[in-house]
């Protein structure tokens, strides 16, 4: 994974250097413009900054959309979350803008949560969009039936993103989605004036803090989503799918080990129960708001909320350590990904592809992350200087070397690990070992629908 | 003893007082509750209010209409409340009109399958909803109606004709000479109906046209359904619960659907305690009856 | 027991003999039940047989015109002055073969293979390579209603099609013998008359159709499908293997769908009983309450209660659910750290692994719930218990509470049997109170696909259905829970039947 890392940060480096050299001429197809970065797009407002692709390219897709098209108005809805509305509105119209001379593109953007675009396609694809947001975990659920098929732009998208966002993109051998988010994930916020930095790296140490100072510590423990870093701070990782296509497949973990893990969680959260609290995110930011909460682990999408409700005073870690037998262990959490899917049903499948290729591009994904705070799973937008001065962004990309990728997720994954969570979190249990460890089984049992 | 009588009673009495009053305390307060954190503000502007705060109750100086005008000016609500009249209206025509012609056709006509039809009813109406919403929204789409308001207009009353069994029992105690002497005078079935049961039937009918304005206000999982993504098309009900998702309560929203809240509440309640009398009358009479 | 017996009961006595005898005679109801369904096929099977008899003989009989309107429909009307009748029975066949045509033949013939049918396109690919498109012609549900929809309407046309033949037979006979068949009018007057029910029936009974026993039909065959988010566009019929699984009792170490189902059966039953009967009783005592003598400002206690009625309950629901929620902030542990000077994190809803804190505080607020309910029905009937019963109980003795379990509570159950059984059912598929409250949380791994101790079994379906889209498995299982319902129902109309031969209360 590190080497993965290396890799791409050369390869931004290589690009990087092709910019201030300005050499020019790019042969590969579809690579941005060298002559102009995102940053510059972005402060200049509403007009056409920079041409994602060369005149050459856009000539080639605007042939084909207008193959596509045959005379007619070519008609396309995309699914984006209600925080995100203006914003692709207005990328939206900009693509509209690029390809007006070719044919004519009328798009509808309408709301549609990303948690649940992926029931809500398959559901009915007819009426679904043709283009539409969602988190990474519902890639079985839309690639297993074909809700969402091989994309169009593959070599392109490889090439442009990171090797693990593409790979979580990936089902059955195909890049079935274009990634949109790079860290769709959750960190560690705290309130620095009543947890220092220091103090933020240890979770015995936050919890002290919060003792000192009378406030809380708040976790979601008993969501799934967040619930599955206790397991997987003890080793348990997903593998993707076995052999059959439709069970979950595990790394190959130590039992004793996650139990471990998962009973420190427990030992911790029942010794300092009464600063911990287990509650959504967005109540983490309630608490900084009302000042009753120290630190908490929020997620990617509330860190525009939690800037604004403590400040300057905002700060962002990775996930801290916990004691586990004695050695402080790095907590381990899911590191999921948001794509834009392609619906398989849409009546204009390439102007589709061409579109969700558009909004997933370096332009879009650097406007995103500077106006709604989504981490880039473009290459070099996660390595622009904008992500690197900003501490939420930053923190969450160093997450991801601790984290367990989410790649294939199946559709049982999710509320045993909830059920999992429920039990740490309640600190009526009594967490004797040999109890924890029939409910971790019990848990990876369920999982694996055994 | 006379006056230890008294004295008894009015201490049973005043303790009877203490009661009540603790337990109408406790049904208003979540009624209150919501009230007063509908007019809740962030005083200092920067921020929406969050979902909880560390007192009760907001403190002066943290209430204003902020949210009742960004509600009416910002969002959909209003378009919502409209749909949901219109739907509630339509409904309440289309199933207090099919609740009575079943009842009626029940209770005072003979036919052949009466009482095959009635007991087939009966059974009909037992079966749980949800698995049936797939085939109903394929429904609509072959009739071009899903996404459209007349679609869940359809699907709200068009099975209301099943809930005959109150307002036959009721129809059934009214007197069959009544009618009988109606069609001596030479007046045809129709005219029986209109102009002999139907005002006879008066509580019932006004029970079931508030019973059926107000289901539409509460519905909040169908509408989803039918509409898919069409917002404009909502109720309500499913705005304000979407609302509540967590997306939603994330960026301050929650402020939004407890000033929706206590703005739906209002015309409701208000309908409600008028008529009160007749509601009692019908949920009584079906109680008895069955 | 004899009658005379029986009269000597007091009230509550006889409610528990008329309850002990309707579980008693269950056995027997049911019986009778399937027995009438059987006679009713019989008896429908024979009218089938009749029917064929009459229609060929009336093909056989006829002239030459009549035969012919056997392939045209309306043809004898229509030539025997008949002609606007005609015309419709026409119209009528025509509509019916185009719908088969254009749209029901082909769902009709796929809905016994009932996969999901598509079919490639070329498509523009990128650099101006040609790709593949997989376009689905019908999914595997669009099939199964589509084909439901052409089964229906072929047995209605079926039905029209005998009554035409009938009708150009009659119209026949009725020439031959000199007769002139009925005007148009006059059959039409006929609607407002005789045939009145039919008038007033269609078009509720349309609707019905079209969107009750269409899409309950469309349920009831999905429990006998693979309907799951695994073959979602395409299905195949797969027998009784959904309710097999429900059954199911051993599995390999994780959850079993047959204990969780028994589980949550079993909590069905106890929140159905707790609910309807802690609702009920409890009303009633506040109902007394409000209406004592001497207690005044009746009306103002009245309304406190019955606002939450009018509120809608979701609104209700979502406001309790946040006000005793998890967060330290929630109302609930404010107004408990106001006495205690700690910061409280009481949580009764959705964090507690132990189910029964969660089990108890639904049933708590259900009674905040349905309280209300109870005091607007259970009112007036209180008023009519005779003055004079409470009076001799008060001179022999009887305190409050013994005059409540003597006199008022066999009265009112003796009363509102009918309200407390449809009460039971309506608890059995209360969706809104356990779904926005707990939403059938706390979960655990002891039970399978992801239901929780909470759970009902209507919020079960709804998981299955809804949120997880294994609708085979959910209909399999709303099945059962109509079954229960039914069964239910089935008592409850055998004890109100003897409630009807019952003189008055005395």
């Amino acid at each position: 994974m590190k080497a993965k890392r290396i890799l791409a940060l050369l390869f931004a480096v290589l690009m990087a250097v092709c910019c201030l050299t300005a050499c020019g001429e790019t042969t590969k197809p579809a690579t941005t413009d060298p002559a102009t970065d995102g940053t510059q797009a972005a402060t200049q407002g509403g007009e056409l900054a920079f041409v994602p692709w060369s005149d050459e390219d856009i000539a080639d897709m605007g042939a084909a959309i207008k193959e596509e098209a045959a005379g007619n108005k070519i008609t396309l809805k995309v699914w984006q979350p209600e925080a995100a509305q203006d914003v692709f509105k207005a990328q939206v119209a900009k693509f509209q803008e690029i390809f007006k001379d070719y044919a004519e593109i009328e798009i509808e953007v309408a709301i549609q949560g990303e948690g649940d675009a992926g029931a809500a396609v398959i559901s009915d694809p007819n009426t679904a969009a043709d283009v539409f947001g969602f988190a990474s975990d519902q890639i079985m659920k839309l690639a297993k039936p074909g809700a969402i098929s091989e994309i169009t732009f593959k070599p392109e998208v490889t090439s442009m993103n990171s090797a693990e966002s593409v790979a979580a993109a990936t089902f059955d051998g195909k890049l079935v989605a274009y990634p949109e988010v790079g860290d769709n994930s959750y960190f560690l916020c705290y309130d620095k004036t009543v947890v220092t930095d220091e103090q933020a790296k240890s979770l015995e140490a936050i919890f002290e803090a919060c003792v000192a100072s009378n406030k809380r510590f708040i976790m979601d423990a008993g969501n799934s989503y967040f619930a599955c870093t206790f397991p997987f701070t003890g080793g348990l990782a997903t593998d993707g799918l076995e052999a059959d296509g439709e069970t979950q497949k595990f790394n190959d973990y130590d039992i004793d080990q996650v139990t471990a893990a998962v009973k420190a969680f427990a030992d911790l959260f029942k010794k300092y129960s009464a600063n911990f609290e287990s509650n959504t995110t967005s109540a983490v930011v309630d608490g900084f708001k009302n000042g009753t909460t120290a630190a908490g682990v929020i997620g990617s999408w509330d860190v525009a909320s939690a800037k604004a409700a403590l400040g300057d005073n905002a700060g962002f870690a990775v996930l801290p350590t916990i004691e586990i037998n004695g050695t402080a262990t790095q907590m381990k959490n899911m590191f999921g990904y948001k794509f834009i899917g392609v619906n398989s049903q849409s009546k204009a499948l390439y102007t589709a592809n061409a579109l969700a290729y558009y909004l997933t591009n370096e332009e879009c994904q650097m406007e995103r992350a500077q106006k709604l705070e989504w981490g880039p799973s473009n290459i070099n937008v996660a390595n622009s200087d904008y992500v690197a001065g900003n501490a939420s962004m930053s923190a969450i990309l160093k997450q991801a070397e601790s984290s367990v990728p989410q790649t294939v997720i199946v559709g049982t994954f999710w509320t045993p690990m909830d059920a999992l969570g429920k039990y740490v979190a309640d600190p009526k249990n009594a967490f004797e070992t040999a109890e924890v460890k029939a409910e971790v089984e019990k848990c990876i049992n369920n999982i694996l629908d055994l | 003893m006379i006056k230890s009588y008294k004295l008894r009673r009015g201490l049973a009495n005043t303790f009877i007082y203490i009661i009540l009053a603790v337990l109408g305390l406790i049904w208003i307060f979540p009624l209150v509750w919501m009230i007063l954190h509908s007019f809740r503000i962030d005083p200092t502007g920067t921020s929406f209010p969050a979902a909880n705060v560390d007192h009760l109750f907001p403190y002066w100086n943290e209430m204003g209409f902020d949210n009742y005008i960004e509600l009416f000016t910002e969002t959909k609500f209003m378009l919502w409340f409209k749909n949901t009249f219109i739907i509630a209206v339509v409904c309440c025509i289309i199933s207090t009109l099919s609740v009575l012609v079943v009842a009626y056709a029940f209770s005072r006509l003979r036919f052949k399958a009466r009482k095959p039809l009635i007991n087939v009813g009966m059974i009909m109406g037992m079966f749980p909803g949800f698995m049936t919403m797939i085939a109903l929204y394929y429904i609509l789409k072959m009739m071009g109606l899903d996404q459209t308001m007349l679609g869940l207009i359809l699907c709200y009353s068009a099975g209301s004709g099943l809930g005959y069994l109150v307002m036959k029992g009721y129809l059934d105690t009214i007197p069959h000479a009544l009618d009988e002497a109606a069609t001596i005078d030479g007046a045809n079935q129709f005219q029986v109906f209109w102009k002999i049961i139907l005002p006879m039937a008066k509580p019932m009918v006004i029970y079931q046209i508030l019973t059926s304005f107000i289901g539409p206000w509460c519905d909040f999982i169908l509408v989803k359904l039918i509409m898919v993504d069409n917002e404009a098309g909502y109720t309500v009900a499913r705005g304000l619960w979407m609302w509540t998702e967590q997306e939603y309560k994330a960026q301050g929203y929650y402020r939004f659907f407890l000033a929706g809240a206590v703005v739906v509440s209002i015309p409701i309640t208000a309908l409600f305690l008028y008529m009160q009398k007749y509601y009692v009358e019908g949920v009584t009479a079906g109680g008895v009856k069955g | 027991m004899k009658y005379i017996d029986y009269i000597q009961l007091n009230p509550l006595q006889r409610f528990w003999y008329k309850f002990k005898e309707a579980i008693k005679n269950l056995p027997a109801t049911l019986k009778a039940f399937f027995c009438a369904i059987g006679n009713a096929i019989k008896k429908f099977v024979l009218g089938i047989g009749a029917g064929i008899k009459d229609f060929a003989v009336g093909f056989a009989q006829g002239d030459a015109i009549t035969k012919l309107s056997y392939l045209f429909m309306g043809l004898g009307n229509v030539t025997r002055g008949q002609v606007i009748k005609g015309l419709i029975f026409f119209a009528f066949e025509v509509a019916y073969i185009a719908f088969m045509v254009f749209f029901g033949g082909n769902y009709l013939r796929l809905f016994f293979i009932l996969e999901g049918q598509y079919h490639y396109e070329s498509v523009p690919g990128r650099g101006g390579a040609v790709s593949q498109k997989l376009v689905w012609d019908a999914y595997s549900n669009q099939i199964l209603i589509y084909g439901i929809l052409a089964i229906l309407a072929t047995v209605v046309f079926i039905a029209v099609y005998v009554a035409s033949t009938k009708s150009a037979r009659k119209c026949e006979q009725l020439v031959k013998a000199g007769k002139k068949p009925e005007s148009f009018i006059s059959e039409i007057k006929e609607f407002l008359d005789s045939k009145f029910h039919i008038t007033l029936l269609s078009v509720p009974v349309i609707l019905i159709c079209v969107f009750v026993l269409l899409p309950l039909i469309f349920m009831i065959l999905m429990a006998f499908t693979n309907y799951s988010d695994k073959d979602y566009f395409s299905f195949q019929w797969v027998g009784m293997q959904n309710f097999a699984e429900i059954f199911s009792g051993s599995s390999v170490g994780g959850a079993s769908m047959g204990y969780t189902f028994g589980n949550i059966v079993l909590w069905t039953l106890i929140w159905a009983v707790a609910a309807t009967f802690s609702n009920y009783i409890l009303g009633m005592v506040v109902a007394l309450m409000i209406n004592k003598k001497g207690i005044k400002l009746k009306k103002l206690w009245r309304t406190l209660f019955v606002m939450t009625i009018a509120v809608p309950q979701f609104v209700t629901l979502l406001l309790v659910a946040q006000m005793i929620g998890s967060s330290q902030d929630s109302p609930l542990n404010l107004f408990i750290s106001m006495f205690t000077g700690q910061p409280s994190q009481f949580d009764v809803l959705t964090q507690q692994y132990d189910g029964w804190i969660a089990r108890a505080a639904v049933i708590i607020i259900n009674i905040w719930i349905g309280i209300p309910y109870t005091i607007l029905m259970t009112t007036g009937i209180l008023m009519n218990i005779p003055e004079d019963l409470y009076e001799s109980a008060r001179i022999d003795g009887a305190g409050p509470v013994k005059s409540f379990t003597a006199i008022t509570l066999p009265y009112m159950l003796f009363v509102t049997t009918p309200h407390l059984i449809t009460t039971f059912i309506g608890n059995v598929n209360n969706f809104n109170v356990i779904y926005l409250l707990t939403g059938g949380g706390p979960n655990t791994n002891n039970y399978k696909y992801g239901a929780g101790k909470t759970d009902l079994l209507i919020t079960l379906l709804y998981k299955l259905s809804v949120d997880q889209q294994k609708y085979g498995l959910g209909a399999a299982i709303g099945i059962l829970v109509f079954i229960v319902c039914a069964t239910l129902s089935l008592i409850t109309f055998n004890m109100t039947k003897s409630a009807k031969d019952e003189e008055a209360f005395s």
